[in-house]
């Protein structure tokens, strides 16, 4: 679905952003796209909708060339950026006048997650709350049945429960053609539902892996202290230290995804 | 599906347009019509003041080649400030985003933006200009019926009814008109490109650079006349020097036909590449 290869990006001579970056997703999947502020999330995310021009470098979406910009191309690519524009307009007559261009749109899936948002169709846009904006993008994004679905810190300006809401509604709403990156820094908002793990540092990959993966390799856990231990990566906390430690005695335990995100970031050995 | 063009594709982004900014376009209208009676009403009296201090008694005539001056100055400016103003999502980088990748071609939207910003509004000023001088022709005469400075004058005073397509009569040849026209449509398409060119206030920029272009045209002509034909130029002031080519024209009415009646065809090209360049 995306085939990115060898791809160098440069915002000015000085400031080069990736430099043989290479990116190849398949179908199926949520992908967590993390890093810290300023390392290329955003970046790459418009390179995949065709908003920057990479030349003629190996960018490949769909079996498009993103920058051409075809009609068919951006039909089945839905890109949430971090804050989108929205006019006076209800979320109703937006919708209608917006749906005519997805041909996989689903007004009924659309009414149902703005059910879940609590939102309605005669809210106007312009006076929504930060969140709620958020929320009506989310919903009509999920909406479109778009094979690739781009969300760029969807997180961000929802509370709590619409976080939780907002979990639940996108692996109800997601098939198995589709698929999903998310990017974001807040690492916690997205560790339940996603399959893959993509940590980018400084314009580069620095780790990459499924979830299942991790979780039949890795242990994360809470002790007390760290003697006789093989951990790969500690912290302190209250009460001990949360560690991260190679699998024994099969025993599973739940990912925890900010514990390995600073750990990769930390640049400790973590090898599956 | 059509990489380029679909009817339906098309239909579907003028309709997104017009649920977006019919506000905006209402508002333009309306103000555009206002404007045009109040200037429509100022130039009529200010003519009529002019007759009136010329000649004790007089019958005031409103000539067409006065209406026809006034129609060219009020479309060029409107037009400066319309066109200018086109592609306006690129003015707003959030807007830019989601408009670069709402799934139409990018020829779609240049098509779109060229039809609502030079078309439609082409159609409206022919319609508006005409219309807001008939208001404000008859306004001006029962203002001076009944606010008579002369008992007998009011019968004098003549707006003549013009038609709605009157200002593009040939006064003197119809090549001449044609011209005019395509220079006008030329200009327009200038515009257009200033409007996709530049991202942050393009109406300035563009008319900075049109009067940029004129300036770089001129030096460009004196220095080469400074250097090729030096007893042709004195300082600043060039002799143009023009032949004739037949008994209907000269080398630099040629020339001024050929640039004001051909530019669009390179403008327009370049209106539709730099859109498509767009980045954000």
């Amino acid at each position: 679905m995306i085939s990115i290869s060898e791809l160098s990006y440069a915002y000015s001579k000085k400031e080069v952003l990736f430099k043989n970056l290479n990116f190849n997703q398949e179908a199926g999947n949520i992908v967590g796209l993390l890093g810290k502020n300023g390392a290329g999330k955003s970046t790459l995310l418009k390179v995949i909708a065709g908003l920057l021009d990479v030349k003629k470098q190996s960018v490949s979406v769909n079996d498009f060339i993103p920058f051409k910009r075809e009609p068919d191309f951006l039909t089945d690519v839905f890109l949430v950026t971090e804050s989108p524009f929205y006019p006076s307009l209800t979320i109703g007559s937006y919708t209608k006048a917006y749906s005519a261009f997805y041909k996989n749109f689903d007004p009924l899936k659309m009414s149902e997650i703005l059910e879940d948002f609590e939102l309605k169709p005669s809210q106007k846009l312009s006076k929504l709350s930060h969140g709620q904006q958020k929320k009506f993008t989310i919903a009509f994004a999920l909406a479109t049945n778009s094979k690739l679905l781009l969300l760029d810190e969807p997180t961000n300006g929802l509370d709590i429960h619409s976080k939780s809401i907002f979990r639940k509604v996108l692996v109800r709403s997601v098939d198995g053609d589709q698929l999903v990156i998310i990017s974001t820094h807040q690492v916690k908002d997205i560790e339940s539902i996603i399959d893959k793990i993509v940590i980018l540092d400084k314009g580069e990959i620095i780790f990459e892996e499924e979830m299942f993966s991790i979780v039949e390799k890795l242990q994360f856990k809470r002790v007390t202290s760290l003697e006789e231990k093989a951990v790969l990566y500690s912290e302190k906390s209250i009460g001990g230290y949360d560690v991260i430690m190679p699998m024994h005695n099969d025993e599973e335990t739940n990912v925890d995804i900010e514990l390995l995100f600073k750990a990769v970031l930390d640049r400790a050995e973590i090898k599956l | 599906m059509n990489t380029y063009f679909s009817w339906s594709r098309f239909v579907n982004l003028l309709k997104f347009d017009f649920n977006l900014n019919k506000k905006k376009y209402f508002l333009a209208v309306l103000a555009i019509f206002v404007l045009l009676v109040f200037a429509s009403y100022l130039v009529i009296d200010d003519q009529y003041k002019i007759n009136k201090s010329l000649v004790s008694y007089y019958s005031f005539k409103y000539k067409l080649s006065n209406y026809r001056t006034f129609c060219a100055f009020c479309y060029i400016t409107l037009a400066a400030i319309i066109v200018c103003n086109a592609f306006n999502f690129l003015r707003d980088k959030r807007e830019t985003s989601q408009y670069l990748v709402l799934p139409a071609s990018t020829f779609e939207k240049f098509i779109c933006e060229f039809f609502i910003r030079i078309v439609v509004f082409n159609i409206l000023f022919v319609v508006l200009f005409w219309l807001s001088f008939k208001i404000s022709g008859y306004a001006f005469v029962q203002y001076h019926i009944y606010n008579p400075v002369d008992v007998n004058l009011y019968r004098l005073l003549e707006i003549p009814n013009f038609g709605l397509f009157d200002q593009f009569k040939s006064t003197t040849n119809d090549l001449d008109r044609n011209v005019a026209l395509l220079a006008l449509f030329s200009l327009s398409t200038f515009m257009l490109a200033g409007a996709s060119y530049f991202n942050k206030y393009s109406f300035f920029k563009t008319i900075l650079t049109f009067g940029g272009l004129l300036l770089f045209a001129y030096f460009i002509n004196l220095a080469t006349y400074h250097i090729i034909l030096p007893n042709k130029v004195d300082v600043f002031d060039i002799e143009i020097i023009d032949r004739k080519i037949s008994d209907k024209m000269d080398t630099d009415q040629l020339a001024m036909y050929l640039m004001g009646a051909i530019s669009s065809l390179f403008l327009l090209p370049f209106a539709y590449f730099k859109l498509k360049e767009k980045e954000v």
